[in-house]
């Protein structure tokens, strides 16, 4: 049986599944390596990490922001049967968080140099396989795949806690892989629902195809109130302990803490992103009408997580802990920027998507630097660091201020989108949101100050080094992009922008059972003014 | 029609397979006698030899259907199917066994002979169409099953396991004799297919002497497929029984089972859909309950798997019960489980057979400490089993999973697919227990890898279809579709 392949990449290429692959390419090859000649496997996980990066920015550079369809599309048929096809695209949402992916995975594996010693072999297939799956996840059209991606990335997730992590590893990894695997077990009926309620609508219309796991087919079908009610449920329960809502976020913590810092890097980058992700792919282009009513519950939740999130980053005594619930606090902002449903809203919710995975990845990193160094993540045990580690100094400063939003650094950018959002919307989710701003800054600018100013008073403080060159190339990328995305967006939000336009139009359509299966594509031109 | 010579020989061309499968029991029997010293694995490889022997032959099935020896045989796509299913089960427990009987001592003829004797019962159960051909499979299987388990002599473990086995089959055997005398007494027939039509010719099936044979029926065939309560036997059976043979045994009887379930729930006495969903739903429901909750707090490995065997066979059941509104979504979906089911639930066995020494077996969970350090590929493989049996993809297990969701989920079977969901998170427990122990915990000294070149070749076989079934499942689906096409 020879798959009938339909192939529309305007590469001439399959773009695409060459980066989501290439990494597991790695994998296999690593496999092969004896795992006395660790230095060789370090150096194959990274070639094979940054070709995948390599393909992705040449990606980038092709990609049109004109139209607002799925661009290098690969569509093979997989399990006929089942309407399961092997079908990849991406829009200006996803390709950004896939040049995330490459690139956070890429510098984590860079930054584990000398911080992983033990089982580097073992440690390296996890991160390629976990990077074959995110990047899987968010090119995925076709609601197997991408569920096949989703779960698949708990594995080597798990590992990387569990194998490499800190005091208490075993208790969290199994905490968050119990966690994660219910929250995907129960998006099964969830997309099970779709699935057969388009069988009925096929069957009523004449489709010609009777079952698919197709996205772009499923957003053409209407599904009744009582069902999206049930399908929401199911599905946000998966998509919120992924991107943690409150009160499904207690795996976030331990699993950050005791995660190694490649593992909190990539946890925090681009692996809570999957859930917000889901929300943008499936839940609301599928459930729209459901979705405009869920707002409320959705915000109220949001809300509760950013401002108990950030009173819990205030009362840690552990650095990845407060990094950790700030995560917490900044992902209940994006996702009320995202549940505005307007285009700024979106836009502002998107962009700090990417602004959170760079500044609060970095973040991680200069833990594991001080990790490194001083093995303690106490807060206490530090203070006038600055004196010592003058350039580290600098660079914790910037990535301090971009993830507390100031002007001219990515985070502001973000926030500011959505807080205009907020206020077309509604102003009190917007008074809300300030509120989270100011903790935020309370508590980043308190972590730094305990860390870097004061005296330097501990002796064991005293005999620090600064950072090395591989430790610089590890931070460098995140101060550009920030600088980048904080000064000059507007290319950044060029290439969002028409996937938001077509994510407006369908989160506000209209619920129309006996509507003719075709899809608002052609949006009316949306106000877009340029703000920056 | 005259029944007479050329006739007979006809059908005997049918059954070809398990004629070779009888002239290798024959061969082996003899060679044992004549050779009565001296090293029986030669006749290991003849009966393993003998085994893909058959499964050629029955390849060469030209697809006609027919019923054969006066109805008492069928033979059709859906036993191609199981025959094919069986002949595999068989192959990778010979493969198995040739290294792990010369360890435990007990290399010896009858072992070979017996379990192509427990095949071929197995071969007349999937292809029998009457209820009293069905009997002699089932029972010709129970008892070199029964044999199979006494195996290991000198242990206590090992006899009583036999013990139980024997009485218990026994006593399912009777409830299963006096529920097929029942179904004869109302329909006057014993041919699965003479009493799908009577029944579809009457007006009013619900004739209280019919449901009590269908509910031992049921209750019979339990035995067989190990669903709750009628599962007390498994944990025992398998912890005592020789390795190989408990993976014999969680597979081979279980599939026959089913196929005989499965024609006669869905041929005999689908008019009575809605009593037996009803059983089967109530079954489905507390077998993978109990079995996942009592596997939660195993040490010893193989009862580990006994019990988590046991829910499996639960979620076939869903499978099973949807079939009644959707029948060829749910029996696709069950036959599938059990086809990639057969890799995956051997292969935990074939590891705990590498782990097994002279002087030791691998008999706990603590004796996978740290198998990651000292063998990284067995590690390696048993995770792919481990989770393929848990249901992540792309193992196979996570289709097979997800297709029995599906046909409960098109059947509306809501509240069972909630707690299949429930069943697979709990189970998720306990092979992660295994999981950590391999990578987490420190290795453990005196505890080696005893590889083999046969077990290495049975194990490559298993891991590679689970990857293979898991990754394009297009092909195995469709020859799942094909083999029912004719029976519903």
């Amino acid at each position: 049986m020879i798959p009938s392949i339909t192939y529309q990449s305007q590469l001439g290429f399959p773009g695409l599944s060459i980066i989501t692959f290439t990494p597991l390419l790695g994998a296999l090859v690593i496999m092969f390596i004896n795992q006395e000649r660790k230095q060789l496997i370090q150096i194959t996980a990274l070639t094979f990490a940054v070709i995948s990066l390599i393909f992705g920015l040449y990606i980038f550079t092709q990609f049109s922001t004109a139209g607002h369809s799925m661009q290098f599309v690969e569509k093979y048929s997989w399990i006929p049967s089942l309407g399961v096809s092997y079908h990849l695209g991406v829009d200006g949402i996803s390709i950004l968080l896939i040049l995330l992916t490459a690139m956070l995975d890429a510098i984590s594996i860079l930054s584990t140099w000398k911080a992983i010693t033990e089982r580097v072999k073992e440690f390296m297939i996890c991160m390629l396989i976990l990077e074959t799956c995110i990047i899987g996840v968010f090119v995925s059209l076709d609601l197997f795949l991408f569920y096949m991606f989703w779960e698949v990335m708990l594995v080597p997730m798990y590992f990387i806690i569990a194998l490499w992590g800190g005091e208490r590893r075993l208790y969290s990894a199994v905490k968050f892989f119990i966690y994660t695997l219910i929250g995907s077990l129960v998006m099964i009926p969830g997309i099970l629902l779709i699935y057969f309620n388009y069988h009925q609508y096929a069957l009523q219309h004449n489709l010609s195809q009777l079952y698919t796991f197709n996205l772009l087919k499923l957003y053409t079908v209407p599904i009744p109130m009582a069902k999206q009610f049930w399908i929401f449920i199911t599905l946000s329960l998966g998509f919120a302990i992924k991107v943690p809502l409150v009160p499904f976020h207690t795996w976030l913590p331990d699993a950050h803490t005791d995660a190694p810092t490649a593992g909190s890097v990539v946890l925090a980058g681009v692996l809570l992103k999957v859930g917000i992700y889901g929300f943008l792919r499936i839940s609301i282009p599928i459930l729209p009408q459901i979705s405009r009513q869920a707002v409320p519950y959705i915000a109220v939740v949001a809300i509760i997580g950013i401002v108990y999130g950030a009173a819990l980053a205030l009362a840690q005594t552990d650095i990845k802990r407060l990094i950790a619930y700030s995560s917490v606090s900044h992902m209940g902002f994006i996702m009320l920027g995202l549940f505005l449903f307007n285009q700024r809203g979106l836009e502002g919710g998107i962009l700090q998507m990417i602004n959170h995975g760079l500044s609060t990845s970095a973040l991680f990193l200069i833990a594991g630097l001080i990790y490194e160094r001083r093995h303690t993540r106490m807060i206490a045990d530090f203070g006038g660091l600055y004196h010592q580690l003058p350039v580290f100094g600098v660079l914790f400063a910037i990535v301090t201020f971009s993830s507390i939003g100031l002007p001219g650094l990515n985070g502001f950018v973000g926030e500011f989108l959505i807080l205009l959002g907020a206020f077309e919307a509604n102003a009190v989710y917007a008074w809300f949101l300030v509120l989270g701003i100011l903790l935020g800054a309370a508590y980043t600018l308190w972590l730094y100050q305990r860390i870097m100013m004061g005296k330097l008073d501990n002796p064991e403080n005293q005999k620090l080094k600064d950072l090395d060159a591989r430790e610089l190339v590890t931070l460098i990328p995140f101060i550009i992009l920030m600088f980048w995305i904080g000064l000059y967006p507007t290319p950044w939000l060029n290439v969002m922008r028409p996937a938001v336009e077509t994510l407006v139009v369908q989160a506000n359509r209209p619920l129309d059972l006996g509507a003719s299966p075709q899809i608002p594509l052609a949006v009316e031109k949306v106000d877009t003014e340029n703000w920056f | 029609m005259q029944y007479n010579f050329v006739v007979l020989l006809g059908d005997i061309k049918q059954i070809s397979a398990e004629m070779v499968i009888i002239l290798t029991i024959v061969v082996i029997m003899l060679m044992d006698i004549l050779a009565p010293r001296g090293d029986k694995t030669l006749l290991a490889y003849i009966s393993l030899g003998g085994t893909l022997l058959a499964a050629l032959v029955c390849c060469t099935w030209n697809g006609v259907e027919q019923s054969i020896f006066s109805g008492a045989l069928v033979v059709d796509r859906f036993a191609f199917f199981f025959k094919l299913m069986l002949f595999t089960i068989t192959a990778l427990t010979q493969l198995m066994s040739i290294n792990y009987v010369k360890l435990r001592n007990i290399n010896r003829g009858e072992f070979h002979a017996l379990v192509l004797f427990a095949t071929l019962g197995m071969l007349i159960m999937v292809s029998g169409a009457d209820l009293l051909s069905i009997y002699l499979g089932l029972e010709l299987n129970a008892i070199a099953c029964c044999v199979l388990v006494a195996f290991l002599r000198q242990n206590v473990k090992s006899n009583e396991a036999a013990l139980k086995y024997f009485v218990l089959s026994l006593f399912s055997s009777g409830i299963l004799l006096y529920g097929i005398s029942l179904v004869y007494g109302v329909t006057g027939e014993i041919n699965i297919y003479k009493i799908a039509r009577y029944l579809s010719g009457q007006q009013n099936v619900s004739h209280p002497m019919l449901h009590l044979g269908l509910v031992l029926l049921v209750v019979g065939f339990g035995f067989k497929v190990a669903y709750v309560p009628f599962h007390m036997w498994v944990p025992d059976v398998y912890e005592g029984a020789p390795i190989s043979v408990a993976a014999f045994l969680s597979l081979g009887p279980k599939a026959a089972g089913f196929a005989v379930l499965v024609r006669i729930v869905m041929v005999a006495v689908f008019t009575l859909k809605v009593e037996w969903s009803i059983l089967f739903s109530l079954l489905a429901v507390v077998t993978m309950t109990l079995g996942n909750l009592t596997a939660l707090c195993q040490e010893n490995i193989r009862r580990l798997l006994a019990y988590s065997g046991i829910a499996h066979v639960g979620y076939m059941l869903m499978g099973l019960v949807a079939a009644a509104n959707y029948p060829q979504l749910g029996i696709t979906s069950v036959i599938f489980y059990l086809l990639c089911y057969v890799f995956f639930n051997i292969g935990p066995f074939g590891i705990i057979i590498l782990l097994c020494n002279k002087h030791k077996i691998c008999e706990f969970i603590g004796d996978f400490d740290g198998l990651s350090v000292r063998s990284p590929l067995s590690a390696f493989v048993m995770t792919i089993f481990l989770l393929s049996l848990a249901g992540i993809p792309p193992m196979v297990g996570f289709v097979a999973k997800f297709l029995i969701f599906m046909a409960a989920m098109k059947a509306e079977l809501y509240w069972l697919v909630a707690i299949g969901i429930i069943n697979s998170a709990i189970a998720m427990f306990y092979y992660l227990r295994i999981v950590v122990a391999m990578y987490v915990r420190a290795p453990k000294p005196g505890l080696k890898i005893n590889a083999s070149p046969s077990l290495t070749i049975a194990l490559a076989i298993m891991v590679g279809f689970t990857l293979l079934m898991g990754i394009y499942p297009a092909l195995f689906i469709g020859f799942a579709r094909y083999s029912i096409a004719t029976l519903l």
